[in-house]
């Protein structure tokens, strides 16, 4: 008998043979092995019999309302990440344009600009207001560093 | 011929975003249990499963597609619940021994006896060593093959079979008189 075929070799490939991940020719080999051995047909059986009740072990089921929280806070995440970068590049173009009109016509502003430039400010305010609690959450968030 | 290139990446988006809820859709309570075996705690295992799908969520337009769904998400799942367990590592041990939950009746006697032997099975895979554990409990609760099991984990495929062989015999020592 070769190495390969011995006992200790077949019984380290039972479980691979359970399931289904052995090559047509090991999984052959191993049950030419099983039919003369009546211990690996045990352990076998044995195996068998533990993945079957592994897989019914009933594990607590999360309430619904949690798991529809996150399907919330995953469709709201990609239409505001581009809200935000539409804002910012918004905001910012505003303002340059603004300066450039500033230096380039020096006057006092009109009233649709001064409504304009409250718009533009009050968006600004909001963004660094938002910007600042994010910052100051940061070290709170215990997932900053996992590796992806 | 801009706007139609437009018009299409919108369309590609919306499809994409479509795909993304059905795989949520599908794999949610998968990723939730596997962070509850792994924590041994709901709520844990609820904001783990929601931290992992925020992520795969914001990598999704760069995933290599050809990829299959499943192992990205088990390791993504893995890793946040590894960084947490190494956070309260003290904590651990009485917290994974989760009590399985009823199942559904057959008959008293017969419910009585699958729930005990749930609850003794269970006690035993949690006393398995970790690295064990998980590629039992991925293997035969979660069905994925070693292939999967391999990828999600970062282990080889010998280290996959090996580690499952050494947590079976050692399950079939300790519940030989029961099965």
């Amino acid at each position: 008998m070769k190495a390969a075929d011995s006992h200790e070799a077949m019984e380290r490939m039972l479980s691979a043979y359970l399931d289904e991940e052995l090559t047509q020719a090991e999984a052959q080999r191993v049950e030419l092995h099983l039919q003369e051995c009546a211990s690996c047909r045990t352990a076998l059986d044995e195996m068998r019999r533990i993945q079957q009740l592994t897989a019914q072990i009933p594990f607590h089921q999360p309430p619904d309302a949690a798991l529809e929280a996150i399907e919330q806070r995953l469709s709201v995440q990609a239409p505001r990440r581009g809200g935000w970068a539409l804002l910012v590049i918004g905001i910012a173009a505003w303002i340059v344009y603004g300066l450039v009109q500033v230096l380039r016509h020096p006057r006092w502003p009109t009233v649709p600009e001064l409504i304009a430039a409250a718009v533009v400010i009050g968006l600004l305010l909001l963004f660094v207001s938002v910007l600042r609690q994010r910052l100051l959450e940061r070290p709170h968030d215990r997932y900053r560093r996992v590796k992806r | 011929m801009a706007a139609i290139e437009a018009a299409v990446a919108q369309v590609s988006r919306v499809e994409e975003e479509a795909e993304f809820t059905e795989l949520f859709a599908q794999y949610r309570l998968r990723a939730y249990h596997y962070a509850l075996q792994m924590l041994g705690n709901p709520d844990d295992a609820l904001e783990v499963t929601q931290e992992a799908f925020l992520r795969l969520h914001r990598h999704w337009r760069r995933r290599d597609s050809t990829r299959p769904f499943a192992p990205w998400m088990y390791s993504v799942v893995r890793n946040l619940a590894i960084d947490l367990l190494r956070k309260r590592a003290s904590r651990r041990e009485c917290e994974i021994e989760a009590a399985p939950e009823a199942a559904p009746v057959a008959s008293p006697e017969q419910d009585a006896e699958r729930r005990q032997f749930s609850e003794r099975l269970w006690r035993e895979i949690a006393r398995l060593p970790e690295a064990q554990r998980e590629v039992l409990l991925l293997r035969d609760w979660h069905g994925l093959s070693y292939a999967e099991i391999a990828e999600a984990t970062g282990a080889s495929l010998t280290t996959v079979n090996s580690r499952l062989h050494d947590a079976r015999s050692r399950l079939r020592e300790r519940l030989r008189r029961y099965l």
